[in-house]
């Protein structure tokens, strides 16, 4: 249901920037067994450059679906994704891409994951060494070049995952619930960090998440899909001033109405969702 | 190739996963770790369980070499004298290097080939899934073979030489080392792989820098338990048929009675084997210290 005209629903705004990603009338789905599950129909959604973007829907609505498709490494049903107005390449390496799971080689010193992929874009040593050493005082892990990733924390491997992201300077970070398996106080630190480092690199950022608030607090929009199949339910301009200061956020009104609203919306579909 | 995965689990369990220390230096490990001695104490501890351990051999040698002769024929059991004799006969007359030289270069040559056919194999199979799935049955009817069944066959067909032994060992080396790698390249995380496409890396970059090093746990797992293999296997092809080697001393001394003799190249066997178990345990230490 179109619902974008509630009272609390601030009016969309119309953003001068270019298109980076288009999802056209996007559908898919999948095959299991004999039955065929569509966990997506008809979703339109475009993402603009430099845009931080979060998308919120009940749990099986094909959120981490999105995020492959546009890495380019799972293809549409129907429908079109569109990369800088030409159809997605498979794989997309202009993107970065931050799962649930850290995905670090386990194998590979804290130097050596976040150096991967500037080993394998053929970077000169001399710049590896440089950029490497900047991203690692940038997540703050200066002192842990050489642990492996078995002996750090589960926050600190997330800081690797960003820097390992962040150093071949992707023109899109798509980020899959990147914060999801941390305790309340980490999370709460990685986003602010994750905040700062948008904000120095100005890149575009797509935000997967399960969780309202966090949507609200980082995103300049948030994108609530319907439950299966999903589409976009409401697409919310986040006017709250930046630089948000996270910790204080909760405090102010606006932040609570938005997401008072993205609730009543989401909530909807949440029976819904586990139906299916 | 739901059956080969099964069975490659047993053998995963003893992947080196943590530090295992040497089944000689257990005990005293143990104990000190339980009941902290200081330094001379320590010292004190080792030095007599090693003492205790000597004295253990002796006193079996002693028992043994009165038993012989005087409650068992001495053509049964021979005896440690006799059997030290004939160990001397074969080390000052330098017989031994030969039967050395061909048992250790039938096990060397037949890891080789067997673990590098294995490494490869396993890759292959491990990344192309229909022709893993079109093969199986064939790969697990000849693993299921006593590959041991295999000797006279080869000795027909290569000879009683070295490379009739080299097959041999080289089949019963493959397989541990195929299963084992083939496993690793399954378990490979395939998230790792997308991770590293969209970074852009291709074909080359997901084999050296993703499969593998994620497999080579595996195949060192494969390697360890090949190498006792390996003897197996080159003494089995000599004991069937050959002219040199410790497998043929084996058979010979039996084949003639001498009791003593075939006790002596037993021994030699147990040494060579203690040796191996050795360099292995060693060479996990080394490993499970770098992961």
């Amino acid at each position: 249901m179109p619902n974008a005209s509630t009272a609390m629903a601030p009016q969309a705004v119309q953003s001068m920037a270019q298109p980076k990603v288009e999802f056209q009338r996007l559908g898919k789905r999948f095959h299991r067994g004999s039955e065929a599950v569509t966990v997506m129909e008809g979703l339109d959604l475009t993402i603009r450059e430099g845009e931080f973007v979060c998308v919120v829907g009940p749990s099986g609505c094909g959120k981490s679906t999105l995020l492959n498709m546009s890495a380019g490494l799972m293809r549409a049903s129907a429908g079109k994704v569109l990369y800088d107005g030409a159809p997605v390449p498979e794989p997309n390496t202009k993107v970065g891409y931050i799962t649930q799971k850290d995905n670090l080689m386990p194998w590979r010193t804290v130097k050596a994951n976040i150096e991967l992929p500037l080993q394998i874009r053929g970077a000169a040593k001399a710049e590896r060494e440089q950029r490497v050493k900047e991203m690692i005082q940038l997540v703050g892990l200066a002192g842990f070049e050489k642990a492996l990733p078995s002996e750090l924390s589960g926050g600190m491997r997330k800081r690797v995952t960003l820097a390992r992201t962040l150093v071949y300077q992707p023109e899109v970070i798509f980020a899959d619930e990147p914060f999801g398996a941390l305790d309340a106080q980490l999370r709460a630190i990685m986003q602010q960090e994750l905040l700062r480092i948008w904000s120095a690199s100005k890149s575009t950022v797509v935000f997967i998440t399960h969780d309202i608030s966090e949507a609200v607090a980082l995103g300049d929009r948030v994108v609530v899909l319907s439950a299966r199949p999903s589409r976009v339910k409401v697409d919310v301009p986040i006017d709250l001033p930046r630089p948000r200061d996270l910790s204080k956020l909760r405090f102010q009104k606006r932040f609570n109405e938005l997401n008072e609203y993205l609730w009543s919306v989401l909530a909807e579909d949440l029976n819904a969702g586990d139906e299916v | 190739m739901k059956k080969v995965a099964d069975m490659i689990d047993v053998q995963a369990v003893k992947a080196p996963t943590h530090p295992v220390t040497a089944t000689s230096g257990e005990s005293e490990e143990t104990v000190w770790l339980d009941t902290p001695r200081s330094g001379r104490d320590r010292w004190l501890h080792i030095g007599a369980i090693q003492f205790g351990r000597l004295g253990m051999v002796a006193v079996l040698l002693a028992v043994w070499q009165v038993a012989s002769g005087r409650w068992v024929d001495e053509f049964w059991i021979s005896k440690p004298s006799a059997i030290w004799d004939v160990l001397w006969g074969w080390i000052s007359r330098g017989e031994i290097l030969t039967h050395l030289e061909a048992t250790l270069t039938e096990m060397a040559l037949g890891l080789f080939f067997g673990a590098l056919g294995g490494v490869v194999f396993g890759f292959v199979l491990g990344r192309v899934k229909w022709l893993a799935e079109l093969i199986d049955p064939l790969v697990t009817a000849v693993y299921s073979l006593p590959k041991i069944a295999l000797a006279p066959l080869f000795i027909l067909w290569f000879g009683v030489d070295l490379l009739s032994k080299v097959v041999l060992t080289a089949v019963v080396c493959f397989f541990l080392v195929f299963y084992n790698t083939y496993a690793g390249v399954r378990a490979v995380d395939d998230d790792l792989v997308d991770v590293v496409r969209v970074m852009g890396g291709q074909r080359s970059d997901l084999l050296l820098k993703v499969v593998l090093p994620s497999s080579a746990t595996w195949i060192y797992t494969g390697l360890r338990l090949a190498v006792p293999y390996a003897l197996i296997g080159a003494v089995v092809g000599e004991i069937v048929a050959s002219n040199k080697g410790l497998g043929y001393l084996l058979a010979h001394a039996a084949g003639t009675f001498n009791t003593s003799a075939t006790f002596a190249a037993l021994f030699i066997l147990m040494i060579i084997a203690t040796f191996l178990n050795f360099l292995v345990d060693w060479s996990e230490k080394i490993t499970s210290r770098r992961q």
